[in-house]
């Protein structure tokens, strides 16, 4: 069955459109949940939960905005994510790292201009490399993951790393700039 | 200054770390694209599979493509070797044809490699390189089968089996002896093996949602600088066999200073009806006695280039001289002398030959045969003279088609041999008798000299089996060719 098919199955509320999603995208979002969540139960759980957020929020999906796949992995990615600041071992860490759920007007405007220049820097990269900065930074995967799917060692991703993220420094005004 | 870069320098590593963390928000298409465990490695193993079918025969990319394949498909399988039974099956099965095909490939720099191909090692090894790929596909089809069942998906793949089913039937029509075909039926062959692939690369896709289940091996070196290693060690093992095995094995021995003693009287007599001295000097003791009581001799001297257009400043460094020698008799029996020397320098990679034009094959009606071609070649070495027989001098038979005549049967004497490639002043000559059978024909013996200009011929090839072949001179040939010839009446003295 087509992902078209698959989109309308849920908009008409088919429960057949669940199905449908869990068997073709169930992979996908699995995927997206693994390097996130590492409990079996806490994955399989998170999966129920994005697959439900992806039946009730499918009208805010907008296939002119952007793909089904880029919004299924933000939406899975997102439920993945929540799933594990609930989880009292992650909660620091992640909530160190995830933006306040309320910036200020300042900070608001601070964190969009942080977010053009990032994308400036990122939109330089190769696309290999923005998908390397991709795969540890959104996706969370762990260097010997990324290093079994790119066919390279795992010394090699976090010297490839290193180099790109002393670039973006370069280029966002760290080193060597003032 | 800006205080937000004033902010990042003081702690680069951890704000930039939370800052990718934090901003990132939906992956661009091409990420979304690339970030999975599948696409990369199977679009790899599709490609090479793709590259390894293709033969195109020009610039070497009959060679070369299949190669790069071959490792395209090493490098994509190692990451899905072990997602399932049936891929680690293709990936040992793969390493075996690997083993082969390198083995087949560097055999190929070595001459001779036409007659291993014929023993039976050589068609087992053939076979079993067949019967991998065949594998191989097998593989293929089941292994995709149960990827998309890993999944959940229903199994399919039949571009995969119809693949298989191509390759069988393919190979069982050539191996009936399909060589030629018609324009219909190469377009068909080809819509078929087109459509083939598009399903394989469609099913790929398709794959893509189960192809998240996979879990790739980790690799112990990094994708280029193994394909780099094995490029090298496959070019590393071609230029071993290639410097080591182009020659052809000689019996070089120094030669006798007194070879020529108690001939001074015959010499003397030939060289004063012309006979070119450096070409006496080279002689073995019977050649010299076989002229004994010779009445006349007829001598023809040019210098060759190894080019195809010349002018007054392109080198020649082939000296040919042609001798004929008549004996007295009642009959006009005659010694035919084609002797070669070329100029010190002369750079000698691979091997030489020639093939002769008797007078008795090709002048039938008017000369018959006395004796068959001998002769031998030599070079110096730190003022030593060294002398070897040839390594082959006898009648070749065998078909060519003749850029100039078409197919052609041939049945003529033909030598080949190697020079060191140190040797100073290399040279030799080949030497047969003939009789006239009747008055008045023309004395017309030709020589048909072909030299290795070019270090590296792949796959390897000997100059005789260049000219066997029927090539001839032309622009990228490894070898060249000089035909020369001693052309008179005997009768208009």
């Amino acid at each position: 069955m087509g992902q078209q098919e698959i989109i309308q199955l849920i908009r008409d509320r088919k429960p057949e459109g669940m199905d449908q999603l869990l068997l073709h995208f169930g992979p996908l979002m699995r995927y997206i949940i693994a390097p996130i969540l590492s409990d079996p139960q806490d994955r399989e759980e998170c999966l129920a939960d994005a697959a439900m957020r992806a039946w009730e929020q499918i009208d805010r999906f907008d296939a002119g905005k952007g793909s089904w796949t880029g919004w299924l992995t933000v939406l899975t990615r997102n439920a993945a994510l929540n799933r594990a600041r609930r989880r009292p071992e992650a909660a620091g860490k992640l909530t160190e790292n995830l933006a306040s759920p309320e910036p200020t007007p300042e900070e608001a405007l601070l964190r969009r201009e942080r977010q053009e220049a990032l994308y400036r820097a990122l939109n330089g990269l190769s696309s290999r490399d923005r998908a390397l900065i991709y795969r540890k930074y959104f996706y969370m995967q762990p260097t010997e993951q990324i290093a079994r799917e790119l066919s390279t060692t795992v010394r090699a991703v976090e010297g490839r790393l290193y180099r790109l993220k002393k670039h973006l420094r370069k280029q966002l005004g760290g080193d060597g700039h003032g | 200054m800006d205080d937000r870069r004033l902010e990042f320098r003081q702690q680069p590593d951890l704000e930039l770390e939370d800052l990718l963390a934090e901003e990132l928000s939906i992956p661009p298409e091409d990420v979304l694209r690339e970030v999975t465990p599948w696409r990369r490695a199977m679009s790899r193993i599709l490609w090479g599979l793709v590259l390894s079918s293709l033969t195109l025969n020009f610039w070497g990319l009959n060679y070369l493509l299949p190669a790069l394949g071959h490792i395209l498909i090493l490098l994509g399988l190692r990451t899905l070797r072990r997602e399932n039974r049936c891929f680690r099956a293709w990936w040992c099965a793969l390493l075996v044809q690997t083993g082969l095909y390198a083995f087949r490939a560097i055999h190929m720099a070595a001459p001779g490699w036409q007659e291993f191909d014929k023993t039976a090692l050589g068609m087992a090894l053939i076979g079993a390189e067949l019967a991998l790929g065949f594998l191989q596909f097998f593989c293929l089809w089941l292994g995709l089968r149960q990827v998309r069942r890993g999944a959940g998906l229903s199994p399919g793949a039949g571009s995969a089996l119809a693949l298989l089913a191509f390759n069988v039937i393919l190979t069982a029509l050539i191996g009936m002896g399909l060589t030629q075909i018609s324009w219909i039926f190469f377009a068909v062959i080809l819509i078929i093996y087109i459509r083939i692939f598009r399903g394989l690369f469609k099913l790929s896709r398709e794959l893509d949602e189960a192809g998240y289940t996979v879990r790739p091996a980790l690799v112990r070196i990094p994708d280029l600088p193994l394909a780099l290693g094995l490029a090298g060690a496959a070019l590393a093992g071609l230029a071993a066999v290639s410097l080591t095995c182009s020659r052809l094995p000689m019996d070089w021995q120094p030669a006798d200073p007194a070879e020529h003693s108690g001939l001074e009287e015959i010499e003397a007599h030939l060289l004063e009806l012309g006979f070119p001295e450096e070409v006496l000097a080279d002689l073995t003791r019977s050649d010299i006695l076989s002229c004994a009581g010779a009445v006349r001799v007829e001598v023809e001297r040019e210098r060759h280039s190894l080019t195809m257009g010349w002018n007054n400043s392109t080198p020649k460094p082939l000296a040919m001289t042609h001798v004929a020698v008549e004996l007295a008799g009642e009959r006009k029996s005659w010694h035919i002398f084609h002797h070669f020397a070329w100029d010190s320098g002369t750079k000698f990679y691979g091997s030489e030959s020639f093939q002769l034009w008797t007078l008795y094959d090709y002048m039938e009606g008017g000369w018959r045969k006395l004796a068959d071609p001998a002769g031998r070649l030599l070079y110096d070495r730190d003022g030593t003279t060294y002398w070897s027989p040839y390594h082959s001098l006898g009648v070749e038979a065998y078909a060519a088609d003749s850029m100039f005549f078409g197919p052609q049967s041939y049945n003529d004497p033909m030598a080949s041999f190697s020079f060191p490639q140190n040797g100073e002043h290399c040279r030799g000559y080949v030497t047969y008798a003939a009789e006239a059978v009747e008055e008045g024909w023309l004395l017309s013996s030709w020589i048909n000299y072909v030299h290795q200009g070019k270090i590296f011929v792949y796959p390897a090839q000997t100059a005789r089996e260049w000219q066997m072949s029927g090539a001839w001179n032309g622009n990228g040939q490894p070898f060249f060719c000089v035909q020369t010839a001693i052309q008179f009446r005997p009768s208009a003295q």
